[in-house]
């Protein structure tokens, strides 16, 4: 075996040492648990000087994220080593880089506890974000109008001095867009991220007045807004028997507005943003919630970062008008969710098999799936949880692991039938049969995305460990039982327990039961006590339910006996 | 063992390398529940912080190459926003107003690239008049002005006039003649035009239409310097003219093609007669007639969108008495849209026959391939038509759709003797 001699080296052979050298200072390892207290809060927090402005771009991060992102990749060798080492079989997959020792996602700028953690009730669902309402009884001042987008609005006042952003559906798909803008922003809510208020409202056209000052664009020139531009934009909107107008009502958010946040790197001039957004768990795994309810235009563009009264930035999810059946002011069509806009895997095997192949998508007609205009074209048959994707590449959507699809997919299974049906008929959609269509959509689309989730990795979470004399219970919940995704029938565990130290408890024990007890042997002298649970599902019939989740048990007078580790095998 | 051991590692040591280091910070101060279970938790928001991106030197360098490439786009992505915000808006958001100024560049050709300008104006003087002009310069010797103006709903709902003027001086044209003529015969000619033509349309129902038109043509044809720099025979004295013509005749096209954004059923005929002489003196003086057929099949048992596009073509000119036909009226093969495999005016004659078969499929909304073949010869006369006779061209291309339809082709052609790249927003049929 040849050895290399790092003492009588070529000259040419110092930059390769170097390179050596450099490399493995990257190398680095941490334990898979702690005896302390586990981070749930990432302090990004802190008071910072107030940012410029982003601008917002609607093409090029389309653009880039499409081409110019997707030839990038190849080039970082660290994707193409960590590709090959998975291939191999010797490396995981680059986990997200905000992630605490309970495989968790920290609370942060970004993110927070909601209804998987505490479930919230159906009245907190369907108010979601929402504070206040606009005060239809007085008049709205228009301040500004909103041209521009898929279908045009205005900013106005109400009485009470509460300003909204005032968007309409379409003249097609009467209810559409907003019940989408509605139930997306407040199932986003509940899954833990910052959103606007939206909310359904019916104003009286003639309590609108057009302020001064406010200016459209006609012909490349501007001029002052008059109350026939009104009444043009809001010609093409749905009405209620009395003559009401529907429309979405966005109230502005507290603090600053910065312009979107980016799903790739991190924001510059904010010392607060430290971890790539592409490697954030809650922004990769926002990939599984955004299948669920097909949000398929998720991009830069549809974000905002907002400068809090606290003085530091606050990140949003906005712009749910591409949720559900809507696509803006129409619907969506069949290939959306499906694939990308331009994408080339497709494109290649539908090139190389000379037209004899044909995508799922390309013979439906999606007019002969719109069962109710309000719901456009929302269907759970043709979704496969795992080949979403949204109409653009999106690079944290791209680096998403198991992990963090296990973690996206618990917080969509979270939502109960009840839920969705609270959070639904928040949408104020008129037609009975069309809410139903809705609910139950949502109920087969959930139940897919568990369905396939909950079967590549072991759904095995919320444990509780306890401890009585010398016994030692750990009590969880399976996600996949639980959502009526596998029959408890079918499924056995199989655990060892050992302590850190080596000392064997158990060994392959098998238990039809989520809940283990073992006795634990006589206390050795030490302050803290480690024990570790190696669990495995066995579910008949189901590929990779085999894989394990480790449980770190953490015991010590101070603090008594708690969780201080959970690792999932991918 | 040792072996794969060693490889293992080292492998390890790379892979980890392309990580990211996380550190958790020591806790300070302490709740004993998170959610339901039992887990000591810090929510302070004290420092040091606990989770970050960080990337070894390692790591950088191993990325290095993707740095670069992101520095190397860096000027697009700034062009790009910056076109966001001030061109594509009114070129993409249907705010264009009624006239503008557009830049042309045109890459290619014998002079490699030119340069120009679209002015247009979409309602100048009535809102049913539009006007175009169309500028590309390159060389003295390669320029094309092309001026239009149209008038919508004249004389009728169903009428349009149009203008047309423009003026050309384009080197280097291929001159053979034959179908037998051998390539290493061919020799070159420069030109210089100026055309002038009025025409009037007129729909007979929404898929018949009716045109009548009128050309005065001027064109000189003088030598290429070509002949003497690569050798060639000489270009024909008698063939050097400068002339005048004036053409007169009537279109008839109905088209029963149907499909949108992609035409995949249905057939179009159009038929075209002219008859031209010569305004200088009486040295020219014949006809010009051609029938085209179009028919457009879907494959069975498959979507409507892979289809089978065939087209046939004839085209013929006759002389009327004992006059001559310039020899440029000829019908010719070997173009964009005929024998593509060809090089241009490959084969000249006073008749042409074309046949072409398409195979179009989409691989894309927005994108089809196109698999085609071309067979086609030239004649004297139809008795001098032959099926051993047609020469044959294939290749495959790429074609942009848009909403409305045809948008771009890119093509590569192939022939026995060369080949040929094509990039054009005219759809070939």
């Amino acid at each position: 075996m040849k050895i290399l001699n790092l003492y009588n080296h070529s000259p040419g052979s110092l930059p390769a040492l170097l390179l050596v050298a450099v490399l493995l200072g990257g190398c680095a390892s941490s334990s898979p648990y702690t005896t302390g207290a586990v981070k749930t809060f990432d302090p990004d927090t802190s008071r910072v000087e107030q940012p410029g402005e982003a601008e917002s771009y609607q093409y090029w991060d389309r653009i880039d994220n499409t081409i110019f992102h997707q030839i990038e990749k190849p080039l970082d060798l660290n994707r193409v080593f960590r590709f090959a080492g998975r291939t191999l079989g010797i490396s995981g997959a680059k986990q997200a880089d905000n992630i605490n020792r309970l495989d968790e996602v920290p609370e942060s700028s970004w993110y927070t506890y909601r209804h998987y953690y505490n479930p919230m009730t159906h009245e907190e669902l369907a108010a979601g974000p929402n504070t206040v309402q606009p005060d239809t009884s007085g008049q709205w001042t228009i301040f500004s109008a909103k041209l521009e987008g898929a279908n045009p609005g205005f900013f106005a006042e109400d009485s009470k001095g509460h300003r909204f952003l005032i968007k309409f559906d379409g003249p097609n798909y009467p209810e559409l867009t907003t019940s989408a803008e509605v139930i997306g922003t407040k199932i986003f809510y509940a899954a833990g991220y910052y959103v606007p208020e939206s909310t359904i409202t019916y104003f009286d056209p003639d309590k609108v007045t057009v302020g001064d000052g406010v200016m459209v664009e006609e012909m490349g020139e501007e001029r002052q807004m008059t109350q026939e531009d009104y009444r043009e934009i809001i010609s093409i909107a749905a009405k209620n028997e009395r003559g009401d107008v529907r429309a979405l009502a966005s109230k502005f958010v507290d603090g600053v507005p910065l312009g979107p946040w980016d799903f790739q790197g991190t924001r510059s001039d904010d010392p607060n943003d430290r971890v790539n957004h592409e490697h954030r768990r809650e922004i990769r795994g926002m990939r599984i919630i955004s299948s669920w309810l097909n949000d398929t235009d998720r991009r830069d563009a549809n974000t905002m970062s907002v400068y809090t009264e606290n003085g530091y930035i606050r990140h949003l999810v906005q712009d749910f008008g591409n949720t559900l059946g809507a696509n803006g002011a129409s619907i969506h069509y069949p290939i959306y969710g499906q694939a990308y806009l331009i994408d080339p895997r497709y494109m290649v095997t539908s090139a190389l098999s000379l037209g004899l192949n044909v995508h799922p998508w390309e013979d439906i007609n999606a007019q002969e799936y719109i069962p109710h205009p309000s719901v456009g074209y929302f269907r759970s048959e043709p979704f496969r949880p795992g080949n979403w994707v949204s109409v653009h590449p999106i690079p944290a959507f791209e680096n998403m692991t198991l992990r963090d699809a296990f973690w996206g997919a618990k917080q969509v299974m979270s939502f109960s039938d009840e839920d969705i049906r609270a959070i639904v008929e928040t949408g104020q959609l008129s037609n009975g049969d069309a809410v139903e269509y809705l609910v139950q959509t949502l109920i087969e689309r959930r139940d897919k995305i568990g369905g396939y989730w909950f079967s590549k990795i072991n759904p095995i979470d919320k444990f509780e460990p306890e401890r009585r004399g010398d016994q030692l219970t750990l009590r969880f919940t399976d996600l996949g039982i639980e959502n009526g995704i596998f029959n408890a029938e079918s499924i056995r565990y199989r655990y060892t327990l050992t302590s850190t130290g080596g000392q064997l408890v158990a060994e392959d024990k098998l238990s039809d039961q989520s809940t283990f007890t073992d006795t634990l042997p006589a206390e050795e002298d030490s302050d803290t006590q480690i024990w570790m649970y190696e669990i495995v599902t066995l579910r008949d019939g189901v590929k990779a339910a085999d894989k394990k989740v480790t449980v770190y048990v953490v015991m010590d007078e101070e603090y008594g006996t708690r969780i201080g580790g959970i690792q999932r095998q991918e | 063992m040792i072996f794969q051991r060693t490889c293992k590692l080292l492998a390890l040591f790379l892979f980890s390398t392309a990580g990211v280091n996380m550190t958790v910070a020591a806790s300070h101060n302490f709740s004993f529940t998170m959610q339901e279970a039992p887990v000591r938790t810090d929510t302070s928001s004290s420092e040091p912080t606990p989770y970050s991106s960080k990337k070894s030197v390692g790591g950088h360098l191993l990325s290095l190459p993707s740095y670069l490439f992101q520095w190397s786009i860096s000027p697009i992505g700034y062009a790009i926003k910056k076109a966001e915000t001030t061109v594509l808006p009114y070129l993409l958001e249907g705010e264009r107003g009624d006239y503008g100024v557009f830049p042309l560049f045109e890459l290619g050709g014998d002079t490699g690239y030119s340069y120009g300008l679209l002015l247009f104006h979409n309602r100048p003087f009535y809102p049913n008049h539009s006007a175009r002009v169309e500028a590309l310069f390159s060389s003295s010797d390669y320029n094309d002005i092309d001026f239009e103006y149209t008038i919508n709903r004249f004389l009728s709902d169903r009428g349009r006039l149009v203008f047309d003027a423009a003026f050309a001086n384009r080197p280097d044209r291929t001159f053979l003649f034959g179908n037998d003529a051998s390539f290493s015969d061919r020799t070159f000619y420069d030109r210089q035009d100026f055309e002038a033509a009025l025409s009037y349309s007129y729909s007979l129902s929404d898929r018949t239409f009716l045109s009548f038109n009128t050309d005065y043509l001027r064109r000189k044809i003088t030598r290429s310097d070509r002949v003497t720099e690569d050798n060639t025979p000489a270009f024909p004295s008698e063939f050097l003219v400068k002339n005048a013509l004036l053409s007169t005749g009537v279109n008839l096209a109905i088209d029963n093609a149907r499909g949108i954004p992609r035409i995949n059923r249905g057939s179009r005929f159009i038929t075209d007669l002219q008859w031209s002489r010569s305004l200088t003196d009486d040295q020219f003086n014949y006809i010009n007639y051609s029938a085209e057929w179009n028919q457009f099949i879907p494959i069975p048992f498959l979507p409507d969108d892979r289809r089978l596009a065939f087209k046939g073509e004839i085209q013929k000119v006759e002389s009327l008495g004992d006059k001559e036909i310039p020899f440029f009226e000829n019908p010719s093969l070997g173009s964009s849209r005929d024998l593509r495999g060809f090089s241009t005016n490959r084969f000249r004659d006073t008749g042409s026959l074309l046949f072409t078969l398409e195979y179009r499929y989409p691989i894309w909304d927005f994108s089809d391939v196109v698999l085609f073949v071309d067979e086609g010869q030239v004649f004297n006369h139809y008795s001098d038509i032959g099926i051993n006779d047609f020469h044959t061209s294939y290749g495959f291309g790429f074609h942009l759709i848009s909403t409305k339809g045809f948008a771009f082709r890119s093509e590569f052609a192939f022939s026995r003797e060369t080949s040929r790249f094509i990039l054009l927003i005219s759809p070939n049929f």
